[in-house]
């Protein structure tokens, strides 16, 4: 793990969402990683660091 | 046994940078640091010619420096090339390892010596040849000429060569198979107790060490920032076009996203060989959220998603390819005045 900034995500095969979440609202947990990965960018790190995503869907 | 060097114009004795301009030249006999290997050899081998080439001609002539290399080489068809020690000389470094690579494109053992740092050796054209570790300078001269002569020797007698760790040169990322008279798992129980036991131990299997980078700068203003997308989860136009490989990658593609909502499924399609592709196939944007990225584009919560999306397969790539393509990226990137990125891994 080298990436200086991490953003945990769901599953391997859908790293930015989740499938299990009703269809009409997993757009909604893409949107919180999207958000997240962008307050991330915005955030200043000293190394490698991960961030979790505060969504239901986001685990 | 009959050895041919390769030195540049400095140990060549031809003179300093006002002479790295001079092409390749052949000469008799050896010079310099040929004459210590003849001393270590004691008769075994002889240096029947010395190649000398300017720094800034073999480094930036490349061709022509290889063409000139392979005539004087079939001309000499010796039993081994040495090239250097080049030190942390980086010209001199691509030197000697373009002519190893034309002594290996001619079936010629070659040997050659330099610091493990060496920018000539991060270059891919240059994984998997015969490189002895030295110290940054010429100070490490007297340590490894008697390692060099002895390797050139082995590789002369068409010895093969142990691992990286018998012999002392730099890990080539080969891969032989051998016989044992254990099994695998045998062995690493072995491993294990001796590991419990705070006893040596070598792992048969090393895994590759990846470089720290220094973190960059928060963006200031996401409001004005441009991000790309970046993936290496195989997502791909239908069809690949660009027949990307599902696995073992070796390239990388930047695909236009410019003007689209989201990545539907019937134009979008994953590719890869390393995870079940059962939902990025129902919908691409698991994997690159392409549809959340350009809603908060519109809200104004970032300035602008970037026209390009940059794709490969991160599945059994080897770590030089990964850091080509990062650098290759990286450059494009800049030239497109893209202020952060986003890269979805699979």
């Amino acid at each position: 793990m080298r990436a200086n900034r991490i953003v945990a995500g769901v599953r391997i095969p859908h790293p930015v969402s989740n499938p299990a979440v009703a269809k009409d609202r997993e757009i909604e947990v893409r949107t919180a990683f999207a958000k997240r990965a962008l307050e991330v960018l915005a955030t200043p790190v000293e190394g490698p660091t991960v961030f979790t995503v505060d969504h239901p869907g986001a685990r | 046994m009959r050895a041919v060097h390769y030195l540049n114009q400095f140990f060549g004795g031809i003179g300093g940078e006002e002479h790295a301009d001079r092409p390749v030249e052949v000469k008799d006999g050896p010079i310099g640091p040929g004459r210590a290997l003849e001393g270590e050899w004691q008769g075994a081998a002889r240096i029947v010619a010395t190649i000398i080439a300017g720094d800034n001609y073999a480094s930036t002539r490349t061709e022509e420096t290889e063409a000139a290399l392979r005539t004087a080489l079939e001309g000499h068809r010796p039993d081994v090339l040495v090239a250097g020690p080049a030190f942390n000389a980086g010209r001199y470094g691509m030197g000697c390892l373009t002519a190893c690579r034309v002594a290996a494109s001619l079936g010629i053992p070659h040997v050659a010596a330099m610091f493990p740092q060496n920018p000539a050796l991060a270059m891919h054209e240059n994984r998997g040849l015969v490189v002895l570790p030295t110290a940054e300078t010429a100070i490490g001269m007297r340590k490894v000429i008697p390692q060099v002569a002895r390797l050139a020797l082995k590789l002369g007698h068409g010895e093969l060569l142990g691992t990286a760790a018998e012999d002392g040169f730099l890990p080539r990322g080969i891969r032989r198979d051998v016989m044992h008279e254990e099994t695998g798992a045998e062995r690493a129980i072995a491993m294990l107790k001796r590991k419990l036991a705070g006893q040596p131990y070598r792992t048969e299997l090393p895994v590759e060490a990846f470089d720290s980078v220094e973190p960059a700068p928060p963006l200031r203003e996401l409001g004005r920032a441009r991000v790309a997308l970046i993936t290496t989860g195989g997502i791909v136009p239908h069809g690949n076009p660009d027949r990307l490989k599902e696995y073992n990658s070796v390239a990388w593609k930047a695909y236009s996203i410019a003007g689209l909502d989201d990545l539907a499924s019937d134009a979008w399609q994953p590719i890869h060989g390393g995870y079940d592709s059962t939902w990025a196939r129902e919908d691409p944007d698991r994997v690159v959220p392409v549809d959340a990225l350009r809603a908060l584009e519109r809200r104004g919560e970032l300035g602008a998603l970037d026209d390009r999306m940059y794709v490969t397969v991160g599945v059994g790539t080897p770590v030089a390819n990964a850091r080509r393509f990062g650098q290759e990226i990286a450059r494009d990137l800049r030239e497109r005045k893209v202020d952060g990125v986003i890269l979805t891994a699979t």
